[in-house]
């Protein structure tokens, strides 16, 4: 059994389209997405706000203190507070150095430029202001006692909201792509399931008709072909994976690697049984095989967001049932799992489902194959 | 006892009957041939005695044994060159011998001197290291027949083993054959190229719609028919009143005239062209060319079956 699967290994790593499809063009596609899609990474991540303060001669001068004191606490890395003339200020608003002018005096007032991605954030951090100064005049008016107590109180940032940590991973639509890339290469192992149970069946190819007049038992037959097409399809997966994750850099893989190793372990356990299910599949030409393997990973990669982002969600609200059955969506779900949400219940649930499928499918292609006598050849 | 017996073997494909009732003993020793037209149910033949196809009826025995989808021990001892070239196109041509004879022989060692026999005997050396894809039609058919025959098996059975060949290959692939047969293998041979059966078979069997017509030596199977020797005559012109006396020499049992062409049938042993020659000299006639041959198989299928093998 050893020898036909050593045999079998060779003549498949041999098979130059074979190794096209099923191992370069998961590398030229990652490739292609790392320079179109990764230079998008982080590209929506939040620009450095700047604004122009301008004081109002005219007006009371602590209180202008105060406002430009408020306007400064927010004073991070992203949100920058210049006090200016207003000359200075207008330039630079019409230069959109800045993004906008806060005006101070008795009424304050906000002058926004042309960009106004962030006009809700300046105005809210104007809206706040007046809002506390109107609280504060009312306390005055109404429980001076209380006016220090209330000031501290304003003083101290309440944090009402906690932030999900994505293993310290930003989550990033483009994420999709690179899983679901991955996901598409695991499904591509049903080529090498269909072309290997081709190869040993008696009415689907003279090789198979070949072997089967042999005197080698159709029990090590079998084994040996799926042992070397799912073989082969982890080793390719493999070196997807090594080449996103050490060479572009696309994924970080860390002390995952036995999770995710694991799930693509029984992802092209399930694309080797898909593959000989569709090769013990009538006496169709193997052209026509190819297009229902080609179609099938298609559409499950599609469905699992490889070429659109969001898909896979759509499916989730509308027929949730599809993504449970659907390889691609249970192979991206759970590498979504393992590297963006540590979510170990859903990583389970899609590892079981694809085992499940995996085996299902195994043991028809292993009761279709076990026939050794035919109709017709 | 003989090697494979076939017993009333009967093959349907639904409504087309492949097999029908036949019966044939092959004895150990003697290269056996199957000589039929395309569709006469040489390969079904075949494919129900590896036990690869279903039949409706009758019964297979290779080497007194019942054989089975699951007989191993039978299908050791048995080589099988399809009727295509069944060969891995992404293996050397060493490589492709070496794993289908490591099929049967597990031993590396006796493995590697199998393989090397084989290919000296189909003739391949100095193309070991080819791929198939780089090979010759005829380079291949041997390259089929070396994978097939490596492990010496004590039955061959060779499937068309010529088709699309060239005549030097083809004329080493029927030595070759026959020099398989002397070291001591059983040979099934099917073809539709009736020189060939006659040129190697020692047996013969003509199968015509899934029916064995006629079995025995090629001797026997001639003796069968009443064709004794045939006479044919091109470019010659005859009026009604002399074809009328050829037709009506000694033992003419046919004549057949068309386009200055004559062919005359005549039934026993002896030569009868001296005796038309006479004729044509008395009566002035000329003629392109004359000449005399013995039957062969192809009027034996032509008594039999009123067509050509070759239709």
């Amino acid at each position: 059994m050893l020898q036909i699967m050593k045999r079998q290994i060779l003549v498949n790593i041999r098979e130059k389209s074979n190794i096209f499809w099923t191992m370069l063009f998961p590398l030229i596609l990652s490739t292609l997405f790392h320079f179109t899609l990764g230079g998008t990474i982080g590209e929506h991540a939040m620009e450095d706000i700047r604004a122009a303060f301008v004081t109002d001669q005219n007006a009371d001068s602590q209180e202008e203190e105060a406002f430009l004191k408020y306007l400064e606490s927010f004073d991070q890395d992203w949100f920058q507070i210049i006090p200016m003339s207003q000359e200075e200020a207008r330039e630079a608003l019409k230069n959109d150095e800045i993004l906008g002018i806060f005006y101070g005096g008795e009424e304050k007032k906000l002058v926004i430029g042309e960009d106004s991605t962030y006009t809700s954030i300046l105005s809210q951090t104007l809206e706040i202001y007046e809002k506390n100064e109107h609280m504060l005049a009312q306390i005055v008016k109404e429980h001076p006692e209380n006016l220090q107590a209330a000031a501290e109180a304003m003083g101290e940032w309440g944090t009402y909201t906690e932030t999900v940590t994505f293993r310290g991973d930003s989550l990033d639509y483009t994420q999709n792509y690179f899983f679901a890339l991955i996901a598409m290469t695991c499904l591509y192992g049903s080529f090498m399931g269909m072309y290997n149970t081709v190869g040993v069946q008696a009415n689907t190819s003279d090789l198979g008709a070949r072997l089967a007049a042999g005197c080698v038992k159709r029990y090590k037959t079998i084994t040996a072909s799926l042992l070397s097409s799912w073989l082969i399809s982890f080793a390719e997966v493999l070196v997807l994976l090594f080449y996103m994750d050490a060479v572009l850099g696309d994924i970080h893989i860390g002390e995952q690697g036995g999770e995710i190793l694991l799930i693509c372990f029984v992802a092209t356990l399930y694309s080797s049984s898909i593959g000989m299910v569709i090769g013990t599949v009538g006496t169709w030409s193997t052209n026509l095989k190819n297009g229902i393997i080609v179609a099938e990973s298609l559409a499950c990669s599609f469905a699992a967001d490889l070429m659109i982002s969001g898909v896979k969600e759509t499916i989730e609200t509308y027929v949730p049932v599809i993504n449970r059955i659907n390889p691609g969506a249970l192979i991206t779900d759970a590498f979504y799992s393992v590297l963006i949400y540590e979510d170990g219940e859903k990583y389970f649930r899609s590892l079981s489902l694809l085992t499940f499928f995996g085996i299902l499918l195994l043991g028809a292609a292993v009761l279709s194959m076990r026939r050794m006598r035919y109709e017709s050849i | 006892m003989s090697m494979i017996e076939i017993r009333n073997l009967v093959k349907r494909y639904k409504d087309t009957v492949a097999l029908d009732h036949l019966n044939l003993d092959i004895e150990e020793g003697e290269i056996f041939g199957l000589l039929g037209p395309n569709g006469s149910g040489k390969t079904t033949v075949i494919n129900c005695l590896l036990a690869l196809l279903k039949f409706d009826k009758g019964s297979i025995k290779i080497f007194g044994q019942e054989m089975e989808p699951d007989s191993y021990e039978i299908k050791r001892q048995i080589g099988i060159v399809m009727q295509n070239v069944a060969v891995f196109h992404e293996l050397t041509v060493y490589e492709n011998i070496d794993y289908f004879c490591g099929l049967y022989v597990p031993d590396k060692r006796e493995r590697k001197k199998l393989v090397e026999e084989a290919i000296a005997f189909t003739g391949l050396e100095g193309y070991e290291k080819k791929r198939p894809k780089k090979l010759s039609g005829g380079l291949l058919r041997r390259l089929n027949i070396a994978c097939g025959i490596a492990h010496k098996p004590r039955l061959i059975i060779l499937d068309e083993p010529t088709v699309a060949v060239d005549p030097q290959s083809r004329n080493k692939i029927l030595e070759g054959i026959c020099q398989m047969n002397r070291q001591g293998s059983t040979i099934i041979y099917t073809s539709h190229y009736m020189e060939e059966v006659e040129q190697i078979c020692s047996r013969i069997a003509i199968l015509d719609k899934g029916r064995c017509l006629a079995l025995g030596t090629k001797e026997e199977l001639k003796n069968m028919i009443k064709t004794g020797e045939k006479v044919h005559v091109e470019g010659i012109h005859l009026t009604p009143e002399q074809l009328e006396v050829i037709c009506h020499m000694p033992q003419v049992f046919s004549t057949v005239y068309e386009d200055a062409d004559l062919t005359l049938r005549f039934q026993g042993t002896g030569s009868h062209l001296l005796g038309l020659l006479h004729y044509m000299e008395e009566e002035n006639l000329t003629c392109g060319r004359c000449f005399s041959e013995l039957p062969t198989l192809n009027d034996v299928f032509l008594e039999i079956t009123g067509k050509e093998l070759r239709d």
